[in-house]
């Protein structure tokens, strides 16, 4: 419902009335005590030491955050408005794109990561294949599908992550017909394969279907992220790639190595843009405990 | 899609402002400006893309209306009721505005941009209330003569931008042809 809400105020709210909406919508949200607590705890891993009080504040900015970046994504659905983009690490963005193979690209629930596909899609005449979690009320899914129907790119597919291998074995094949794949790797959906890791000193569960998927396909993993820096103004981040080879006789010694250069990439952009991460869950057992 | 790359001081460019006043400010900025390179900057021209512009008037047009409506109601109910009553008279004034737009698609015509019809009708209707109170014995009645200043501001704004539009126009073309 509160989509359907989102789309008509972008569409009749006066736009410079802009930022007084948002920062009405992003109080509604602080008033939704699950995702608040989630944010809190996962800001408490963040920033140790800091108090629940300042926590409370900072969770509002990442709800401020949260409902812009939804918004700019409407407004783009909408009415194909783009915001100002900076590239940062741009010689590894050059380098992947004059990759002859195909690569896979992950990425976080930070800032607008379908805006920064769309970007993406333009910029190169490579296919990119999305992969999103599903979402877990059935009329938000409809809704989703709908809006990626009508914001559909040239050469971008979004498929929806639903089980452990239904998608797999496309995703092999494109990565070898030289296709991008795009995967969010900071949160596991239930029913995904997994890997272990540790981020800001807890445990957390990652998918590891991308490092598997870079293996068998052997090429490169391009962490890159899409970081909210003002009104309509967005970071593309691109980081060095990771590789991902069979070395030893443990495939899930070498996936390891693999998930700890991520984890380490992922714990850096986080503590430098904490209020971008929508992640509204705690993200490790360990603190959801 | 219009955009200027890799000059970051096109940021400053009149045409990312929706109003005259924001949009001369903007230029006098972008003249003082240096050039400023930097590869990778993509910047759209898009009327709507001057935050400074947005912030303001975000801020300025709900204070505004809290006022007015805090004159009338705060003797009565007190600050926190003004404060009800200020955000309650912000949604009437854009309710009334949809309700307008609705009229006016209704009746056969249709606004190419609903929330610029809006827009423009939740600032007649400001731009009314701050002519009865600037009119009047209340405290507010230096809010609404701080508004219609801006009014005529933005009107003398207009008129400098519309003598200048030939440079205007050249400006903007030496941006988007590219660095």
């Amino acid at each position: 419902m509160w989509r359907n809400l989102l789309r008509f105020g972008v569409l009749n709210l006066p736009i410079w009335l802009e930022p007084f909406v948002i920062a009405c919508c992003a109080l509604f949200f602080v008033l939704w005590a699950p995702g608040r607590k989630g944010v809190m705890q996962n800001l408490k891993a963040i920033k140790p030491g800091s108090t629940a009080l300042v926590n409370f504040f900072r969770t509002y900015r990442v709800f401020w955050n949260f409902a812009w970046t939804v918004t700019d994504n409407m407004r783009f659905a909408e009415s194909r408005t783009i915001p100002d983009w900076q590239f940062e690490g741009a010689e590894f963005f050059e380098q992947l794109l004059a990759l002859e193979s195909g690569a896979i690209v992950m990425t976080a629930h930070m800032g607008s990561y379908d805006l920064g596909a769309h970007l993406f899609s333009e910029t190169t005449s490579r296919r990119i294949v999305m992969v999103r979690a599903p979402e877990n009320d059935p009329q938000t899914q409809q809704f989703e599908e709908q809006m990626h129907e009508r914001t559909r790119a040239e050469g971008l597919r979004i498929d929806f992550n639903t089980g452990a291998s239904a998608l797999a074995l496309d995703l092999l094949d494109a990565v070898r017909e030289g296709h991008f794949v795009a995967i969010q790797g900071d949160r596991v959906t239930p029913g995904i394969a997994s890997v272990r890791a540790t981020l800001f000193g807890k445990s957390i569960d990652l998918p590891s279907g991308p490092f598997a998927l870079a293996m068998a396909a052997r090429v490169p993993i391009f962490p890159l992220f899409v970081i909210r820096l003002g009104r309509r103004n967005y970071r593309l981040l691109t980081c060095p790639p990771i590789h991902v080879e069979r070395r030893s006789r443990k495939r899930d010694d070498d996936l390891e190595k693999a998930v700890g250069v991520w984890t380490a990439q992922l714990e850096t952009v986080i503590a430098g843009s904490w209020h971008q991460w929508f992640s509204f869950e705690p993200y490790s057992a360990e603190h959801a405990g | 899609m219009r955009v200027v790359r890799d000059r970051l001081e096109a940021r400053w460019l009149p045409s990312r402002s929706h109003f005259a006043i924001f949009k001369l400010l903007a230029l006098i900025r972008l003249r003082v400006a240096t050039r400023q390179v930097r590869p990778g900057v993509i910047l759209l021209i898009d009327q709507y893309q001057n935050a400074a512009e947005s912030y303001v008037l975000s801020v300025a047009a709900p204070l505004a209306i809290a006022c007015y409506a805090g004159a009338f109601v705060a003797p009565r109910i007190g600050a926190l009721g003004a404060l009800f009553a200020g955000l309650s008279a912000l949604i009437a004034l854009v309710f009334i505005a949809l309700v307008a737009s609705t009229a006016v698609r209704m009746i056969g015509i249709r606004p190419v941009n609903l929330h610029r019809f809006n827009g423009g009708t939740v600032l007649t209707l400001l731009a009314l209330a701050s002519s009865y109170f600037a009119l009047s014995e209340l405290w507010v009645r230096w809010i609404g003569r701080t508004f219609l200043a801006g009014l005529g501001l933005n009107l003398i704004a207009a008129v400098v931008l519309w003598l200048v539009r030939d440079y205007l126009t050249a400006l903007e073309r030496e941006y988007e042809g590219g660095s």
